[in-house]
């Protein structure tokens, strides 16, 4: 009888505290907002239909067309192969910050069999950790998110500057942008607005 | 009269982007993982964006869960448990109990409902409660948690925590020795 009553009792303790410990409503709508946003970008393409098939066809056709075009043209030095010795190309200015370079693909074409054996270390892609550096050049292909301001309300900046730095992708959870949870602790290049006053005012993120 | 979904049937309709059922397994699952996440880390905020973290996760890999391996329920908490531990695990020094109880306010049903006296009683009961989960070995605390305040099955539990019902068995009469006792000796104190 008494152990009939000690259990409802701690029944009632165990109800009770889960009143007690329930998380904020708006969850739900922020992760229906989400839901929404990830099935709307994954929803199947519209199919093509009559017109796009002929836009389809003269594509291909144009394609043909060009490839015929530029395979019967006469080569500028046909001779040049791999067991000719070729003077090395010059090499391009190496520019002044560590960006990343994109080497031309005729440079790679000039070496002989002996260079191309010898090891040349790749340009370093990505600043080392915790690192700041200043924004990229336009010579490398890059995609970014919209600027996320990290304040309530608008941002009235008169100077600042844009710095590149790395953050973890937990960072793009906190302003709503989807992550794969098994690499929240993962580093991402960010770009950071910050004020005269060395505060950051928003930030986007770079792939 | 339409049944209940099982949570494995909501999947497969979350699967193909039915909205509803997503909603309708937020709303079944949240506080038990929220709670869960809870009583693991001790902080209201972090349990709030493991909840997060977790449904975002379900979001992510919906598509490639597959509900004959295991529970769907077994999964939400393996999820917050991993993310829970991980956030531990970085933050090693916030490991101590340090649960916000000043300042929360009294739930609006027990302030109309019942004298503040009572109110502050229950409050203190709860909170009570709070510290002496936080004070059980993790194990302990997960089992409890899971089996009783929760009211998951064994076999639940067994999954996420990865070892066989007899163990959970012994773990949980364990867990409620000793969270009885932890109870009582606050009870004595306050005496």
């Amino acid at each position: 009888m008494k152990r009939d009553e000690s259990q409802f009792e701690w029944r009632e303790l165990a109800r009770q505290w889960r009143e007690t410990h329930t998380p904020s409503a708006n969850l739900e709508s922020q992760l229906v907002e989400e839901f929404r946003r990830k099935h709307g970008a994954t929803a199947p393409k519209p199919r093509l239909n009559g017109r796009g098939w002929w836009l389809a066809a003269a594509a291909v056709f144009a394609l043909i067309a060009g490839a015929s075009v530029w395979s019967s043209k006469p080569r500028r030095n046909p001779s040049l192969a791999f067991d000719q010795p070729v003077p090395p190309a010059p090499l391009a200015p190496v520019p002044a910050m560590d960006a990343p370079k994109v080497v031309p693909a005729q440079m790679a074409v000039a070496r002989t069999p002996a260079q191309s054996k010898r090891r040349v270390p790749a340009p370093r892609m990505q600043p080392q950790a915790d690192e700041v550096v200043p924004a990229l050049s336009a010579s490398v292909r890059e995609t970014y998110t919209e600027f996320f301001p990290l304040e309530e309300g608008p941002i009235s900046i008169d100077r600042g500057s844009v710095v590149r730095v790395r953050v973890p992708r937990s960072a793009m959870f906190r302003v709503g942008l989807p992550v794969n949870m098994n690499r929240m602790n993962d580093a991402i290049q960010a770009d950071l607005v910050l004020s005269e006053d060395g505060i950051a005012r928003a930030v986007r993120f770079v792939q | 009269m339409q049944t209940q979904q099982t949570d494995e049937q909501l999947l497969g309709r979350i699967q193909k982007g039915d909205e509803n059922a997503f909603v309708n397994l937020f709303r079944r699952r949240n506080g038990g993982v929220y709670r869960f996440a809870f009583a693991i880390c001790g902080r209201r905020e972090w349990a709030e964006e493991i909840v997060q973290e977790v449904f975002v996760a379900l979001m992510n890999s919906a598509q490639t869960l597959d509900p004959e391996k295991g529970s769907m329920q077994s999964w939400l908490y393996s999820v917050a448990r991993n993310q829970t531990r991980k956030r531990l695990e970085k933050e090693s020094r916030y490991v101590a109990f340090a649960q916000d109880t000043e300042g929360l306010d009294l739930p609006e049903a027990l302030s109309t409902q019942e004298s503040v006296l009572d109110a502050l009683t229950h409050r203190e009961r709860l909170d009570a409660l709070d510290e002496a989960i936080a004070e059980l070995p993790s194990p302990f605390r997960e089992v409890l948690v899971l089996c009783d305040l929760e009211e998951a099955n064994y076999d639940v539990a067994a999954g996420l925590l990865e070892c066989p019902v007899g163990t959970i068995r012994s773990r949980l009469s364990r867990a409620r020795a000793m969270l009885a006792a932890k109870l009582r000796d606050g009870e004595a104190c306050k005496r």
